[in-house]
């Protein structure tokens, strides 16, 4: 009898050890904790021509309205001597395209003009009404900066059919009239597409 | 009357003897003495934990050579973003201290990836780098794969460190953490998509917290 009360006296002895063994481990030792913590958001990327978000989708079409004004020669006074929304030698006018970088990147834009011009109408091109061109590949604005919350900037494109044709070798009365001939069965015409690009600046 | 004799013969001596210990304890012995005496003290803990969320910014710098003279922060936000071309570090864990007691020092990360979906398509063009371990976001088709990812590769910087060990010495693995969205991913139109994302109030966000813990090993 004796010896059986001291072996539960042991047993007891030893399972106490061993819970205060567990229970100094989890309540009784040296700890120290930090937490850091940081979140990034991406960042804003929206450019405007005009009023249209071009961001927004992949390819995006805007307004370009060239050909909406016509002036005469000095391009200061609506043409009155052509039928409204007709172009004919000495007539003239421009568009000016709008961009914004509404982004929260810097950003860099391009500008370039195509004509599809299959009755080769002698149009001259110019991006400052000083300088012509007949090549309208040459009339582009070429990676311009925008900073961020930069006001927007604005391209001038002006155009020109020379009533002497002084600035086009090629230009004669006779083939300008012969463009006027046409135009009484299928009126020849030009259609200037002009595409801009924006990009994110590293 | 030999009783009453016998007893006072008898008490007499017990008084003799009583008394000659104390004589004897006073003038005559041979003395040992020893003493045994000892001083605990706790074991220096010490231990300090810095830990800073600076990985992301709301401003970079132009990194375009041909733009930074005139354009000096190619990203500016009133809130941390991330675009392409931007990275960052998280280097301000910092541990200090030398605790007299053997430590675990260990990490816990937790790595939030959300709107990186590109018409249900999880994209993420960020890269971010644990120590040698390199996470492409590409190579994942899942927010919780690639957060699974980086966390477990945070977590393996957890280690075990001797008693007496300066916790500020390079010799304490400290995850190092740095992303960066790569400029020329090659992805330009899923980059724009997540650009456009934003700027319709759908923003993608990564968010990275890692807790640091050091605790006494038994």
């Amino acid at each position: 009898m004796k010896n059986r009360t001291t072996r539960v006296a042991a047993l007891l002895l030893a399972l106490t050890l061993i819970t205060s063994c567990f229970v100094g481990g989890t309540f009784a030792k040296y700890t120290s904790t930090a937490t850091g913590s940081d979140e990034g958001t991406v960042a804003k990327w929206s450019f405007k021509v005009g009023e249209t978000e071009i961001a927004s989708a992949e390819t995006q079409t805007v307004t370009f309205g060239l050909f909406d004004t016509i002036n005469d020669t000095d391009n200061t006074a609506d043409e009155t001597d052509v039928a409204y929304g007709k172009i004919a030698p000495g007539t003239c006018g421009s568009f000016v395209l709008s961009v914004e970088n509404a982004s929260e990147v810097t950003a860099k834009y391009s500008i370039t003009l195509t004509a599809a011009n299959t009755s080769s109408i002698p149009i001259q091109y110019s991006l400052d009404g000083t300088t012509w061109t007949t090549n309208i590949g040459d009339v582009k604005v070429t990676d311009a900066q925008l900073a961020i919350n930069a006001a927007a900037a604005t391209t001038t494109v002006y155009w020109m059919w020379a009533y002497e044709g002084t600035e086009s070798s090629s230009q004669t009365d006779t083939s300008d009239t012969a463009l006027g001939i046409a135009a009484q069965t299928t009126a020849p015409t030009i259609t200037v597409t002009a595409t801009v690009t924006a990009t994110q600046i590293d | 009357m030999k009783s009453k004799t016998t007893k006072i013969a008898a008490l007499l001596l017990a008084l003799t003897l009583i008394t000659s210990c104390f004589v004897g304890g006073t003038f005559a012995k041979y003395v040992r003495e020893a003493e045994g005496h000892d001083v605990a003290r706790a074991a220096k803990w010490g231990v300090t934990i810095e830990s800073e969320g600076n990985m992301f910014s709301n401003t970079y710098a132009t990194d375009d050579a041909n733009v930074v003279g005139t354009i000096a922060n190619s990203v500016v936000s009133t809130e941390n973003v991330v675009a392409p071309g931007t990275s960052g570090s998280m280097s301000r864990i910092t541990l200090s201290g030398t605790p007299e007691v053997a430590v675990e020092v260990k990490y816990v990360a937790d790595l939030s990836l959300t709107n990186w979906e590109i018409d249900g398509t999880f994209y993420c063009p960020l890269l971010i780098v644990v120590g040698d371990e390199i996470i492409i976001g590409y190579d994942y088709t899942s927010a919780a794969e690639m957060e699974a990812a980086v966390e477990s590769a945070i977590a393996n910087c957890t280690a075990l460190y001797e008693a007496g060990t300066d916790l500020s010495t390079a010799a304490v693995n400290i995850p190092s953490v740095v992303w960066a969205w790569d400029y020329e991913g090659g992805y330009d139109a899923n980059d724009t998509a997540l650009g456009d994302q934003a700027a319709a109030g759908n923003a993608a966000t990564v968010e990275l917290t890692i807790t640091t813990t050091v605790t006494q090993i038994d």
